[in-house]
């Protein structure tokens, strides 16, 4: 087989290159260590608050620590006395220099560091050309302090890390089952075709993100690529938000880049430090499962002898309830177990990073397990003042457990909340009560026994070069690769009680191997050159290159049919089948940047990147993606700042253009036959052919062009920090599925680029430290943004409604609800008068979103943290109120009488019809009829609450430890909401069309309370 | 050493810039079937036999939608547009009313396409893989036009079911011609594309009330004659296997109605599953016609060619085949002997005797447009769905064309 012959030549050449350049260093300039000196000391708030995970350095020495918890660090440095600056830097605060005098022994250096609400001086790693400082950017590059959050709130994985900390980066979970998939949108989502998921990046590799299904399905649960990262290893999270800084990111970056940064070690620390961290999470299902009603409307059912408990002997008309779930204990609390451990050190010209940690997480049903192990080692290596190396892989073990769930045949919720009371209770033994679920053969024993298992084996191997053969020449060279594999499985057991459906109780099993490869190759170069008299001037000109080759392997096999349960290999099925995919996509991008720096306070930058994609059509031609800023820090202007008002410290203007795109699938271009085959008459398969798609060699990829411009104030010594951006996205070119006519015979569209979609919207932070005192210290950080989203054109695509109601049409936003809109109830003629056709009735896009977090630090040691968050002014589908009153009419409002509970008249039949136009009269059907199931998500979540406690340094030290901390907590505490369902946040089906929200018997989030113990050695 | 150190970060870095430019774009997909790999031409009778496992599928999928609309079955399933279509209040925006067209469609395309290729072939006169192109493309015109209130083909201007029929006659015709020269020619399956292609015929030109050439067209099918759809029990091609068998059995969404259950008949064979259809609100009554993914689907036969021929001569006054035939069927299946005497008795009878006979076999609906007042079983307007909760049955005597192919075929109005 040769098709992965390329992919295998080149990173294996590379490699090479890499050893070839790691074996040339000049083992003579390593320096060695003679006498040396310890420098220690306590990194601490100007209110005293000890500050962890500050990175302490002695640029002179090029040595470099973090602090711990107590805010204490040490640096083993070589004893040659002089004068030397310690400089701390920590995300959130001002850089402090502490100058000092090195001598042999133990120093002691203390660094006292001022809150910032703004980060200017803050180092950017991610839509750059090359580490810049904030300042110098001029698009929003978002950064999540990984470690902080961590540290004081309980997250499981990197989803959590992101929920809700940055305006315009949107994430929806898809259900309260662990483990479920969550999607991240960022400025709104711009695609109908494509993916709107953002690419990842882990310290410059691409790495798998999305979904990740299982074989067979569990009813629109998947699980999360992404949750195979420990939060613990995360350093810092960058968020580029579009086009305008995603630019260097090239012809799949419209949705956004997120670039994750791992835990490093530092060079010449000369110790090691240890975290051992262990949590405990108690999960609370956080519902109620519905009831369900009946009528006991037959003389069977209320005869004495009938066997439907509930109705015997009762009155014709009784209404009679049973709350299936409820009775059967199907939720219950889950729980979750972490254990991680963490080293860090150095040596001389050396850092490592160590971790390992172990969870696993039981869910609120039978059948829904999460065991992951994860391993990373991270190593740097600074082979002489030019060149340094930092290689890291990152391991997962994943054995992931889903149960069936939302509209899946075998769904808990869906059985146990569509079932009918009245007929379906039957006597159980010892007087209880067995039935009442949806399909009278549905137990919980059929339903756990079940199986769906993902054995998931996820490897990052990546290594960096740095070379710097001058001063003002630099270079960059990243190489790593994604290795995923994942072995599916999804068993239905053989039985004789007719559990499942035809052949699924005979016994099945679905098995399915996947494979995923992703390969990145990224060079990059940096020439700066100072300018003008004093340098005043600074040139950045810098290019590279970025090549990413993507390779998808998927084989299936089902066997149906098994003799025994205890022998249950595909293999054992009476019948079996198999099937395969494979598909590869390489991309190529060559960016060339120039900045122009002015008193390092004016910066101008101009730039581009082309870009060659295997999914491009013959006919399309090579995609150039230009892009252009402008950022100026008015208040370091001497001329300006004197104007300023006195409690404005800090302000800067920006703006940004740029363009980026997102690429159609590997084959989108080909014209294509599908495999059909026939049958003879005799009965025999033969291979065969009928049309597929009719292809489309001019596609291209689609075109995200975005402007955005903003300030940041900082006030009162930046103790409070303003940012405003207003974005304005228009994604052109935009990939449509050309709707073929099915009279045409071709049995797929082909994709075209027609649309165009515009994002717009405004994103501000306010981040304050308003009190900072000895023993008490409050800040808070609010965010907010608002969204606006519509199609502008189809081109020559008609506008449509899909299945699920959702239209798309010039003028509208992306999948707005389009159903028979109810204009008046005649309560007299009993009708429900609805529009003549199918109208929009509200997004489900979130227009609105806000988050509040704060926290309070009293006496040093002790730390209140709470989050609270909100999405407003979009709609959401109740589709499991919708089946529950109209087609299983088994809910309370359709079975009670009004003052009970029940609908009223007007509210019956604006719900339950019946439905008529209003011009012509004619019967709607309820799958047109659904207006008012479609409702308002509003709500404010009282996200995270923590309380920890860190222990004084003189007691850590009496306990002969570094540092240690308790934290106790919890997470989703309460819901206000003006959703009628239960959770106005779930997706409810993730396997659907990107923008569908809908509540499908969907899992609630879970309510989490977690306690933490942190030690450090 | 420093020199040597030099050398070889340069040439690591030239080599760098030389492995990145040989990273070529190429890239393999076999999961595809690229059209530039394929042959037309060469490979007609491939495409021919294909095509015609397209009307397989196309008529085993289609004909559960004909029956729920027809009332020849209920959907035991909760999917409100599925029900919508039993309920004959579904508009083109519904989507399930794209399921049966999409299937007929591609039947459609899928062997005029061939047919147009094999046309041109140098054996066209007695090539049997065009003829039996030609007769699946009749059939799949005949129950779209006898589903749908206005048809199309291969993406032109609406049609009205006549014109859909006329269309259906013409490629009988031909499909009767190359049918019985390639018989000639030594393929045995010529014989039977022309007698199916015969049924079809007849078929359209009764739909039509051409009684003279319904009845001419049946006068020449055997009347042992059987053409059914061929299906398969295998579990990597499940889509050969008797769609409607697949629908039912895997949800248990097939309900056989009251006025059905209640005949007795073993042409309508039924039992009580002792369980909940899926929407738990119905009895799972069961069908038995389809009892397997490789039941096969009757098209056409002898006995159909039997029916038309008597419906024609009686709507043209002669009422002899008619009660023969009645007679016959009645006592093969164990029914007292039919004692009407009026036209109008007669010809429900008539219908009485097909709506058994044929039962979920695609005819039903056909027969109701045909003589709306003559056909039993089929839900009246107005009056209560099967799931009272539902509502009434609408006003429509045929699907509306979907809105996925008003939408993107350019020859059809939009409103």
């Amino acid at each position: 087989m040769n098709r992965t012959r390329p992919a295998g030549r080149c990173v294996a050449l590379l490699f090479a290159l890499a050893m070839m350049l790691g074996v040339s260093t000049n083992a003579a300039a390593l320096q060695q260590r003679a006498d040396s000196a310890t420098v220690t000391g306590r990194v601490t708030s100007e209110g005293g608050l000890p500050i962890a995970s500050a990175v302490v350095s002695i640029p002179g020495l090029r040595l470099s620590t973090q602090t711990n918890d107590a805010g204490v660090y040490r640096l083993l440095a070589p004893a040659a006395a002089g004068a030397e600056t310690l400089h701390v830097t920590r995300l959130g605060y001002r850089p402090a220099n502490v100058p000092f005098t090195l001598s042999t022994g133990q120093v002691t250096v203390n660094a006292v560091m001022a809150t910032t609400a703004l980060s200017l001086d803050q180092i950017v790693v991610t839509g750059t050309a090359g580490n810049q400082e904030a300042k110098a950017q001029a698009a929003v590059v978002a950064t999540i302090d990984a470690s902080d959050i961590v540290a004081k709130a309980s997250i499981l994985n990197i989803n959590e890390l992101m929920y809700a900390r940055t305006p315009g980066v949107s994430l929806t979970v898809a259900s309260g089952a662990s483990g479920a998939n969550t999607r991240i949108d960022i400025r709104g989502q711009a695609s109908i075709s494509l993916s709107n998921n953002p690419l990842v990046f882990i310290d410059g590799v691409r790495t798998v993100s999305g979904s990740r299904g299982t074989p067979g399905g569990v009813g629109g649960q998947t699980l999360n690529a992404l949750d195979d990262l420990n939060p613990d290893d995360i350093e810092s999270i960058e968020i580029v938000k579009g086009p305008a800084a995603a630019t260097l990111y090239g012809a799949d970056a419209s949705a956004g880049v997120i670039q994750v940064l791992t835990k490093k070690g530092k060079t010449g620390v000369h110790r090691f430090s240890q975290r051992l961290t262990t949590e405990y999470d108690n999960i609370d299902p956080n519902f109620t499962p519905s009831t369900n009603y009946g009528v006991c409307n037959t003389a069977a059912l209320i005869a004495p002898a009938s066997k439907n408990i509930l109705c015997t002997g009762k009155a014709l008309g009784t209404v009679v309830s049973d709350n299936v779930l409820l009775r059967n204990s199907v939720f219950n609390n889950g729980w979750a177990g972490v254990l991680q451990y963490s080293a860090q050190g150095g040596g001389d010209n050396f850092g490592y990073y160590i971790s390992a940690s172990s969870n696993n997480e039981q869910g609120t049903t039978a059948g829904n397990f999460l065991n992951h192990r994860t391993g990373r080692a991270n190593f740097n290596w600074v082979a002489n003042p030019k060149m340094s190396v930092d290689a890291s892989v990152g391991l997962t073990r994943a054995d992931d457990k889903l149960a069936k769930g939302d509209q899946d045949t075998y769904s808990y919720m869906l059985n146990g909340e569509w079932g009918q009371p009245a007929s379906s209770v039957t006597a159980g033994p010892n007087g209880g009560m067995i039935g009442g679920w949806l399909n009278n053969n549905i137990s919980v024993l059929s339903v756990s026994a079940i199986t769906n298992e993902d054995a998931t084996i996820h490897a990052t191997p990546s290594a960096t070069l740095h070379y710097a053969p001058i001063s003002w020449f630099t270079n960059r060279l990243t190489m790593g690769a994604d290795y995923t594999r994942i072995s599916g499985n999804q068993t239905y057991p053989l039985n004789s009680l007719g559990w499942y459906s035809g052949t699924q109780n005979t016994g099945s099993v679905s098995v399915q191997e996947t494979n995923s490869t992703l390969y990145t190759v990224d060079y990059l170069g940096n020439i700066t050159q100072r300018l003008g008299h004093g340098g005043w001037i600074v040139s950045d000109l810098s290019f590279g290159t970025q090549w990413i080759n993507s390779v998808q392997t998927a084989l299936t096999a089902v066997g149906t049919g098994l003799t025994t349960n205890a022998s249950n290999l595909v293999s054992s099925g009476t019948t079996t089948a198999a099937s395969q995919s494979y598909g590869q996509a390489k991309s190529l991008g060559y960016i060339g940047q120039e900045q122009i720096g002015f008193n390092d306070r004016l910066f101008l930058q101009f730039g581009a990147r082309v870009d060659r994609n295997s999914a491009f059509g013959s006919s399309a031609p090579t995609f150039f993606l230009p892009k252009a800023g402008v950022t100026y820090t008015m208040s370091e202007e001497p001329a300006i700042q004197r104007h300023l008002p006195s409690f404005l410290s800090t302000f800067r203007v920006r703006g940004a253009y740029g363009t980026t795109g997102r690429s159609p699938s590997a084959t989108a271009a080909l014209q294509t036959y599908s495999k059909s085959p026939y049958l003879t008459d005799a009965g025999v398969v033969v291979p065969g052919v009928s049309p597929g798609s009719p292809g489309n060699p001019d596609i291209k990829p689609e075109r995200g062009v975005e402007a955005e411009g903003g300030f940041d104030a900082g006030f009162f010594h930046d103790r409070a920090g303003f940012e405003l951006t207003y974005f304005s996205k228009t994604s052109k070119d935009l990939l449509l599925s050309l709707p073929i006519a099915p009279s045409s015979g071709f049995s797929s569209s082909p994709l075209v680029n027609i649309g165009e979609v515009s994002n717009k919207g405004l994103e501000m932070s306010l981040r304050a430290t308003p009190i900072d005192r000895k023993n008490f210290t409050w800040d808070f950080g609010l965010t907010t943004n608002t969204l606006s989203n519509r199609i502008v054109t189809m081109g020559t695509v008609t506008p449509f409604v899909s299945g699920n109601n959702q239209c798309f049409k010039p003028g509208v936003e992306l999948g707005a609800w389009c159903v028979s809109h109810v204009l008046r109830v005649d309560t007299v003629a009993k009708k429900a008068f609805v529009t003549d056709t199918a109208v929009a009735v509200g997004g489900s896009i979130p227009h609105y979103e806000s988050a509040l977090h704060t926290t309070m630090t009293l006496f040093r040691n002790v730390r209140l943290y709470a989050q609270f968050d909100g999405k407003f002014d979009y709609k959401i589908y109740n589709l499991t109120r919708d089946f529950r009153d109209r087609t299983q009419k088994n809910s309370a409002e359709v079975n009670l009488p009004v003052g009970q509970g029940g609908y009223s008249l007007d509210e019956s039949i604006r719900r339950i019809g019946p439905f008529v136009t209003t011009t012509a009269g004619t019967a709607v059907g309820n799958s047109l009829a659904r207006d008012a199931y479609m409702v308002s998500g509003d709500y404010v979540r009282f996200r995270e609450l923590s309380l920890t406690w860190t222990l004084p340094t003189n007691m850590a030290q009496r306990l002969r430890v570094a540092g240690s901390s308790v934290s106790v907590g919890a997470r989703n505490l309460h819901l206000w909401t003006k959703f009628d369902g239960r959770d106005p946040e779930v997706s409810g089906a993730d396997g659907l069309t990107n923008q569908f929200r809908a509540d499908v018997e969907t899992l609630p989030q879970v309510r989490r309370v977690f306690a933490r113990l942190n030690l450090q050695f | 050493m420093i020199i040597a150190s030099r050398v070889m970060r340069r040439a690591a870095l030239a080599t760098t810039a030389l492995a990145l430019v040989a990273c070529n774009m190429d890239v393999v997909n076999p999961g595809v079937i690229d059209a530039s790999q394929f042959n037309p031409s060469g490979d007609a009778a491939t495409l021919s036999l294909s095509a015609q496992s397209n009307f397989y599928k196309a008529f085993t999928g289609s004909a559960y939608w004909s029956a729920f609309f027809s009332s020849e079955a209920v959907p035991g399933v909760v999917r409100q547009e599925t029900n919508d279509v039993g309920r004959r209040v579904a508009t083109s925006a519904t989507s399930d009313v794209g399921n049966a067209w999409a299937l007929l469609q591609r039947s459609l395309a899928t062997n005029d396409l061939a047919a147009a290729t094999l046309v041109k072939g140098p054996s066209a006169a007695n090539d049997i893989n065009l003829a039996r192109a030609y007769m699946n493309a009749g059939f799949s015109l005949i129950l779209i036009a006898e589903t749908y209130c206005q048809g199309d083909i291969l993406v032109g201007p609406p049609l009205t079911p006549a014109q859909m029929l006329d269309s259906a006659i013409a490629r009988f015709k031909l499909g009767v011609t190359v049918g019985a020269a390639a018989a000639t020619a030594g393929a045995v399956e010529g014989t039977k594309v022309a007698s199916a292609s015969n049924v079809g015929l007849a078929r359209a030109s009764l739909q039509k009330k051409d009684y003279a050439g319904a009845s001419t067209y049946a006068a020449l099918v055997p009347a042992a004659f059987v053409f059914n759809a061929v299906t398969v029990d295998d579990a990597s091609n499940r889509a050969l296997g008797n769609s409607t068998y697949a629908f039912d059995i895997g949800s248990n969404s097939i309900v056989v109605p009251d006025a059905y259950r209640a005949l007795n008949d073993p042409r309508v064979p039924w039992k009580d599953a002792l369980k909940k259809a899926q929407d738990t609100g119905l009895e799972y009554y069961q069908q038995l016609k389809y009892t397997g993914y490789a039941t096969p689907m009757r098209v056409a036969s002898g006995l159909e060619a039997s029916y038309i021929a008597a419906e024609a001569q009686l709507q043209t006054g002669n009422s002899a085949a008619a009660l023969t035939l009645i007679a016959t069927r009645r006592a093969a299946n164990a029914q007292p002997a039919f004692t009407g005497t009026t036209p109008a008795a007669i010809l429900a009878e008539l219908m009485d005797q097909r709506a058994r006979e044929f039962w979920m076999e695609m005819k039903h609906l056909g027969d109701w447009q045909r003589n709306p007042a003559a056909t039993p079983y089929v839900g009246a307007a107005g009056s209560p769905y099967f799931k009272p909760v539902q509502g009434n049955f609408g006003t429509a005597t045929c699907l509306p064309v979907p809105a996925s192919e008003i939408a993107a075929n350019p020859n059809f109005p939009k409103v």
